[in-house]
């Protein structure tokens, strides 16, 4: 890795910095994991896996420089898939038909 | 292609081929023979094929359009083909992944869709248990409600096109069609489960989506109401397009008002799962889609072609589709009212209460034989004027501003022949100033 | 694909962008096509979630998951998109020697996975653990098989590139960088999967 280009020679600073802190924060989510927080665990759990993703869809696939086309289509797929992963769940925990352990009537 | 033929391959398995309605619910649909099988394996291919030409059709409609062809401009058969790709894109993909759970449920034993506890003809059914059949359930239907609009929304982009043409002014306050339509697809995604209100789904869930199926009928009733508004001081002109797209306008209309009490929760529960439900979705596809895609063959033969289909052939196929469709699905109207169910094996004929309805399914049989016979002589015009029907004497022969009027009849590999320009709305007919009723959108000139 | 030029004419902005999206038409293929994946694992996601909390009980995932082998398994993928970030700016650069050096090491990394993974599958089958055991295992195999083949259409994919794929570039270079590119989006995405992959089904 020492002949890089010549043209991105910052570049390769800044995707070596992204690398480790995406590291950095797998090791704080396994610290987390390893602490068994449950319920609290997945609340800090799954922000961080996000944080990590971000960052790598950021500055990995170039998103900061991807035009307004890009960021729309993402922001839709994002509230489609957001949908998609919450309310089936919600109509599990919220039904008179199965009792769990968080339903309260 | 391939989806397809492993599909009707299995018509050829020795237990037949998927029978567990096209809704393919678990756990039937878990543990039933091998035709389920063949049936996702199929299916996994076609929403495969599915999403590879939503994403050319996306690339295409925002990358290759002309010079000076803003969004405002395009004709609203491609603002319809759009929004569709973009409910194919995102709304199949959960699909797949159902079949993949499913799959995996009939091939490796495990229990996505298998409650645990689960009873088949009386003796416990062996399986690890923990599933749930309502997963089955969410996951279709997330994809089954964008699905009617991707059957729904190319034909209203049809009959658009065909009712501007044809009375030979623009579309009625086009950009709120345009919004419209933006609207519907988004909230397409988050209605899906008024398919499931008969499972004992909790109030606030239900109400919910009782509430966002109420607001999607909004742009529908907008977009037809432009649409009939249009019409408003037109200069009609009644060919066999036209006769089509005015007959798709009151009866998807009327097929869309049927579906309002089965979009409220409450009047849902005793016609879920009636005929009822089978007459309001036929309604809206088969007097809705059928006939706006029979609009757009006649519509678009001049081009494909360089004939005209032949009229007498058009009102023969025409007058008894019409009539025959109404008298097939409007009694199951009243037959689902009174409450005879669906997938019967008998039709009904052991319930008390279905007694004074059965008779209609005498009336629906001669109405579809006679729906039936009536495409006979449509089949007949299609390949009868490809060779010997009246020939067009211009690439534009109904006097269309839209873009595709501007290609060579039959269009050729690449479409147009010379550059485009893009140089006005899509629907600038009877223009003031203008010589002839029409301008086309790549004409500078008015 | 001899007619690169003559198609650049004929259907444009494969290889440049279009002014107002700013795209050329494969990257916005891609990330169109990106999208409907994000729909696809989600309905996996989405499953997963349901099944768990309607479930009466659910294993101690930490407990049956191989965490160490995951965490390196996350290393090494995410090692695998800086090599393939270098691979793209070698192949800017003109440098076809180091580009092919980057991609090498990226479908290398990318076997290293999936033999880690193989070995995590072995385990878990020894154990006596199969996907129809439970629905936790059975969400697990599916899902992390179901990314395994998307490592491997990728690693086809890269090897295409630099096998016959090297044709491309001595036809049009810029065509060739943009189709690095829109293959390296496709391998950061697979590789953003995993996170969420490593986090549902082993800390959670």
């Amino acid at each position: 890795m020492e002949h890089h280009s010549e043209h991105q020679p910052d570049e390769l600073k800044r995707d070596i910095l992204i690398y480790i802190t995406i590291i950095l924060l797998l090791g704080v989510i396994l610290l987390i994991s390893h602490l068994q927080l449950h319920i609290l665990g997945i609340f800090l759990i799954v922000p961080i896996a996000c944080i990590e993703a971000g960052i790598l869809g950021f500055y990995f696939m170039h998103l900061m420089t991807k035009k307004r086309t890009v960021h729309l289509l993402l922001l839709l797929t994002v509230v489609v898939f957001v949908t998609l992963l919450f309310w089936p769940a919600w109509d599990i925990v919220y039904s008179p038909r199965t009792p769990s352990e968080f339903t309260t009537y | 292609m391939i989806g397809g033929l492993l599909m009707v391959s299995s018509f050829f398995l020795p237990g037949g081929p998927a029978s567990n309605g096209w809704t393919s619910y678990s756990p039937l649909s878990d543990i039933s023979h091998d035709g389920q099988t063949i049936w996702l394996f199929s299916m996994a291919i076609i929403i495969i094929s599915s999403l590879l030409s939503s994403l050319n059709f996306i690339v295409t409609i925002f990358n290759l359009r002309a010079p000076g062809m803003t969004f405002e401009r395009l004709p609203f058969f491609i603002w319809a083909q759009l929004i569709t790709a973009f409910l194919l894109l995102l709304a199949f993909p959960p699909l797949e992944g159902a079949a993949f759970l499913q799959l995996c449920d009939r091939l490796l034993g495990t229990s996505f869709f298998l409650p645990t506890g689960l009873y088949v003809n009386g003796q416990i059914y062996h399986a690890s248990g923990g599933g749930n059949p309502l997963l089955w359930q969410h996951l279709f239907w997330f994809l089954g409600h964008p699905e009617v609009y991707v059957l729904i929304l190319p034909a209203l982009g049809i009959v658009t096109e065909i009712i501007a043409n044809n009375t030979r002014k623009p579309i009625a306050g086009y950009p709120m069609m345009r919004y419209s339509i933006i609207f519907l697809g988004f909230l397409s995604f988050v209605v899906w489960s008024h398919h499931t209100y008969l499972t004992g789904m909790g109030t606030d869930i239900t109400a919910f989506f009782q509430t966002t199926t109420m607001i999607i009928s909004i742009p529908s009733v907008i977009i037809v109401s432009t649409l009939f508004i249009t019409l408003w001081g037109g200069s009609i002109r009644f060919n066999m397009p036209m006769l089509f797209a005015l007959a798709f306008l009151p009866m998807f209309g009327f097929g869309g008002l049927t579906g309002l009490p089965l979009g409220l929760a409450a009047t849902d529960i005793p016609l879920h799962d009636t005929y009822y439900v089978i007459g309001h979705f036929h309604y809206v596809v088969a007097p809705g889609v059928i006939l706006g895609l029979f609009a757009g063959i006649y519509y678009w033969y001049p081009k494909a072609t360089g004939r005209m289909m032949n009229n007498i052939l058009g009102h023969l196929h025409f007058w008894p589709t019409l009539i025959a469709m109404n008298f097939v699905f409007f009694p199951m109207l009243i037959q689902g009212l009174m409450g005879v169910n669906r997938r019967m094996y008998d039709g009904g004929a052991t319930y008390l209460f279905a007694h004074d309805v059965l008779f209609w399914n005498v009336v629906i049989s001669w109405a579809a034989w006679i729906l039936g016979l009536a495409q006979i002589p449509f089949i007949i015009n299609f390949f009868y004027s490809m060779n010997h029907g009246e020939k067009v004497h211009s690439d534009n022969p109904w006097h269309s501003t839209t873009l595709e009027w501007a290609t060579p009849t039959p269009p050729g590999h690449g479409n147009f022949t010379k550059p485009i320009v893009v140089y006005r709305d899509p629907y600038s007919y009877s223009l003031e100033g203008a010589p002839k009723d029409y301008s086309p959108q790549d004409q500078k000139e008015i | 694909m001899h007619e690169t030029h003559e198609t650049e004419e004929f259907i444009p902005y494969i290889v440049h962008p279009r002014e107002d999206t700013g795209l050329y038409n494969a990257k916005f293929g891609i990330w169109l096509f990106l999208a409907s994946e994000v729909m696809l694992f989600g309905s996996l996601f989405s499953a997963y979630i349901l099944l768990r909390v309607g479930s009466f009980s659910w294993p101690v995932q930490s407990d049956i998951q191989n965490v160490p082998i995951g965490a390196i398994n996350s290393i090494v993928l995410l090692t695998s998109s800086i090599f393939y970030i270098r691979a793209w700016v070698a192949l800017k650069a003109d440098d076809v020697a180091k580009y092919k050096k980057f991609m090498m090491l990226v479908i290398l990394f990318a076997f290293i996975f999936l033999s880690l993974k193989g070995v995590e599958y072995y385990q878990h089958f020894s154990h006596g653990e199969f996907p129809k055991t439970s629905v936790f295992l059975g969400l697990y195999f599916l899902m992390t098989g179901l990314h395994a083949l998307h490592i491997i259409g990728g690693i086809l994919v890269n090897t295409f590139y630099i096998g016959p794929g090297m044709k491309m570039y001595s036809i049009n270079k810029q065509w060739m960088i943009n189709r690095v590119e829109v293959a390296g989006l496709y391998w950061h995405f697979v590789d953003l999967v995993w996170i969420f992959l490593f986090s549902t089904l082993y800390l959670l």
